[in-house]
């Protein structure tokens, strides 16, 4: 009876321990680590970083770094300024490509 | 270089100026709704302890698991034309430790800055790492099972027939481990990390297959051992329970001991694992500081898990006593190479028995 739920309970375990593999073979989690913030002031920010999904974090993380120090922000990767910002840098970096 | 750039795109200000200043999206006040909860999870502090703690404890285990696996292999090899069947599983495990020990440097230095090896040596070293791990698994399966047999069944599938069974079955289980450690071949790479800012030798599994892949090789390499280990030693220790004997204290404890150190090494790291997965599913939030903890724990019981390696040759081998004596005239022989040195030589009753204590328990219960 309890030997066949402690092996059950093993199972489960070890099950889920394969799943993500040894140590070595790890990735960065996502950074951020709630929802984000719906939008910043336009004129606080000074860097914009967007990060893609990998094997080890599927979401789009859009992180903001503000000015004069504030430190740096999650912007929800769903809100209307994010996707705003999005499609920018993409556009950006598709003119860039062809001047290049 | 595309691909590069789809992983991080980063803008300054300046970039921005013209395509943000004059839209209409400025949000002004409404920052405060949900601000200063949002910053990004820092992970400096679980890669600053790896990059101290996991490369001095690889060297550590680099340097015992070479000297005791290296020393099994030594002894039994010397003795190649008189190994029992459990000798013969535990030459080979001794080569699958030693083998996977073998990599540690350069998960070491990976651990130390970064994966500096490119592509080709991070598969190699993986498939390396995974085939000898699951090896390691398979043949403590294999010798429980040859345990089993001539305790509870009295019956020795591998002495009464042809002498090439043994290394058929070995063969398998190598054939077996090679299979499942084909994927990690093909899919591991050197990859750079935006969230890590490192190079690390990753997976780059496809979606969809990643899952079964995984429960696949969870079954075959590690699921499957655990449970005929289990079910065997079950088995054994309830025969040793009754039967009477003057070896069958020793022969049990043994057998406590090889399962207590099996379940010792590798549960604290798949409990950790657990918490893992369950902050992977949302059953527990995700928070900075419990993050970071948690990535510190795996390192340290990973390191417990890997030191396992380092036990077996101990377990198996050294708690036998003709063990030990063979390994001090293998060591008295390499001390002095003239044939005068060592006037004992291992009787002939001797030489018929095994080197291991493992298959001298197995007749205790006889």
């Amino acid at each position: 009876m309890s030997m066949k739920s402690m092996v059950i309970v093993l199972a489960v375990i070890f099950c889920a321990t394969t799943v993500k593999g040894f140590p070595m073979f790890k990735g960065g989690r996502c950074l951020c680590t709630g929802r984000g913030v719906k939008a910043v002031k336009v004129a606080d920010i000074e860097k914009v970083s967007i990060i893609y999904p990998t094997n080890n974090c599927d979401k789009t993380e859009v992180i903001i770094t503000l000015k004069a120090h504030k430190g740096q922000r999650c912007l929800n990767s769903k809100s209307k300024q994010a996707n705003v910002i999005i499609k920018k840098v993409e556009r950006m970096n598709f003119l860039k490509y062809q001047n290049i | 270089m595309v691909l590069e750039m789809r992983e991080r795109q980063e803008f300054q200000a300046s970039d921005f100026a013209l395509l943000l200043g004059n839209s209409s999206y400025d949000y002004g006040e409404n920052e405060s709704d949900s601000c200063c909860a949002s910053p990004p999870c820092p992970q400096d502090l679980s890669l600053n302890f790896d990059r101290a703690f996991l490369p001095a404890l690889y060297s550590l285990l680099f340097v015992l698991g070479l000297l005791g696996n290296g020393a099994v292999a030594a002894v039994l090899l010397s003795q190649r034309a008189v190994l029992s069947s459990t000798d013969t599983f535990l030459l080979h495990l001794a080569l699958a430790d030693a083998l996977l020990v073998l990599t540690l440097p350069l998960w070491a230095v990976d651990a130390a800055i970064q994966w500096v090896f490119g592509s080709g040596l991070c598969k190699v070293a993986s498939a390396l790492f995974n085939i000898n791990f699951y090896a390691g698994a398979l043949l403590l399966a294999c010798i429980s099972f040859d345990r089993y047999l001539s305790i509870v069944h009295a019956t020795q599938l591998y002495r009464r027939g042809p002498p090439g069974r043994v290394v058929l079955t070995c063969m398998a289980v190598w054939g077996i481990c090679l299979l499942l450690a084909l994927p990690d071949f093909i899919f591991l790479s050197a990859h750079r990390d935006e969230r890590l800012n490192a190079t690390l030798c990753q997976y780059n599994f496809p979606q969809v297959g990643r899952t079964a892949l995984r429960v696949l090789q969870l079954v075959a390499g590690f699921l499957l051992p655990l449970l005929v280990m289990a079910y065997c030693y079950a088995r054994i220790l309830a025969v040793l329970l009754v039967s009477r004997g003057q070896r069958r204290l020793r022969a049990m404890r043994l057998v406590v001991v090889v399962v207590v150190a099996f379940a010792l090494c590798w549960t604290p790291y798949h409990l950790v694992v657990l918490v893992d997965i369950l902050m992977d599913l949302g059953a527990l939030a995700r928070n900075c500081g419990r993050e970071s903890s948690v990535d510190i724990a795996k390192s340290v019981t990973s390191g417990l898990g890997y030191m396992h390696c380092c036990l077996n040759p101990l377990l198996y081998a050294f708690v036998g006593v003709k063990f030990r004596e063979r390994m001090w005239m293998l060591l008295m022989r390499l001390g002095c190479p003239n044939q005068r040195c060592h006037q004992r030589q291992p009787s002939a009753a001797r030489r018929e028995s095994s080197w291991s204590e493992t298959t001298e328990a197995s007749y205790s219960g006889l």
